[in-house]
């Protein structure tokens, strides 16, 4: 049987190395893809995450086990980027100069013909671009949304957010990429 | 080169560059994003990534210990060598007149702030109660609402101008 987050993190927090390798490597993969839609970088990604999990376990004694323990650390996540981003401003990009730095492509179907599959690469690719280049409020919501699956109540909880708000923001950031999608060429034919 | 899409991302596209209708819960738009998002190049943390963050946690909690028992230690070594000075040495008398000069003018400073603020505070509460008395005659009422309703007037045609305005300059050309 899987042991649950919140006693890993019970664990965790009795100086158990070996419950917090377990939540590092369940939550490594979406920590380190969120952090890589706030940020241009994916080493940075990395480092960000990377904090994100030394803070959190810093901070494990204030873990309501209540809770969902992915929230919490999102949370967490969302604060270490935000720091950051206000430390340094913003890198924005143009969507020529953003392909193939370190990311793997997107999950390709084997079954897919190779045009389709250069298709979705490229959108994947233009995707990213237009990603980095709508505003930080929209962004982050957007990428819980979608790309994690949370439902907005949740969204609303690691963002202190009023759920109204992350409405609004998910609202305006999806006009505001298919905007982006539409200037760059994406459109349908 | 833009790329126009043709197979399995067009109607999600239609979808979300088509009229987008404000936010309700799993509309098709939510779903036709989900789908584009499923395009995203993924990112796959480093080998090592797990390890290295673990370590770097034990790490950190290592060194805030350090770090606590350092300043802890330090603490009780400053009271304890003052404490044996005053013992051995006995405090002088300059000492204890500038700690009871520091703590007589700490009380006056306390007690002058407090005084202040009631003071303000009274004076607040005497202007709001006159602006109210006033505020709640039928011609203040009368004259309050004029304005408001004038100024929503006011930002009304303003909002219509600017949107003639934003309507004009991207008509495209008049002429040539």
């Amino acid at each position: 049987m899987t042991t649950s987050d919140a006693e890993l993190a019970r664990q965790a927090l009795e100086g158990s190395q070996e419950a917090y390798r377990t939540l590092v490597s369940r939550y490594s993969s979406a920590a380190v893809n969120i952090a890589a839609r706030l940020v241009r970088d994916r080493a940075l990604a990395e480092d960000l995450a990377q904090e994100a999990f030394v803070r959190a376990f810093a901070r494990l004694k204030t873990y309501d086990p209540q809770r969902k323990f992915s929230s919490w650390f999102f949370q967490v996540l969302h604060n270490v980027s935000v720091d950051h981003l206000r430390r340094r401003r913003l890198e924005t990009v143009s969507l020529d100069g953003l392909q193939t730095d370190g990311y793997s492509g997107p999950p390709t179907d084997p079954a897919a013909s190779p045009e389709a599959a250069a298709e979705r690469t490229a959108l994947g690719s233009a995707l990213r671009a237009a990603l980095l280049r709508i505003r930080l409020a929209y962004r982050e919501p957007l990428v819980l949304k979608y790309q994690q699956g949370l439902g907005v109540e949740e969204i609303a909880e690691i963002l202190g957010l009023p759920e109204g708000t992350v409405k609004t923001h998910l609202h305006r950031g999806r006009k505001e990429l298919a905007d982006i999608l539409a200037a760059a060429g994406w459109k349908p034919d | 080169m833009p790329v126009n899409l043709r197979k399995e991302g067009q109607d999600d596209l239609m979808e979300i560059q088509g009229q987008m209708p404000p936010w309700k819960d799993d509309d098709p738009v939510d779903g036709a994003f989900m789908r584009l998002f499923s395009t995203l190049p993924l990112v796959e943390p480093s080998a090592g990534f797990i390890q290295r963050t673990v370590d770097a946690a034990w790490e950190a909690q290592a060194a805030r210990r350090r770090w606590i028992h350092w300043a802890a230690a330090a603490a009780v070594l400053t009271v304890v060598g003052s404490a044996s000075i005053v013992a051995m040495l006995g405090a002088p008398a300059w000492v204890v007149l500038t700690a009871a000069q520091a703590g007589a003018g700490s009380v006056m400073t306390l007690v002058w702030s407090a005084t202040a603020v009631a003071e303000f505070w009274g004076l607040m509460v005497s202007a709001g109660a006159a602006v109210a008395r006033v505020a709640v005659m039928p011609q203040s009422v009368a004259a309050l609402v004029a304005t408001e309703l004038l100024g929503a007037a006011a930002l009304y045609s303003l909002h219509r101008l600017l949107r003639a305005e934003v309507r004009f300059r991207s008509s495209g050309p008049l002429c040539f």
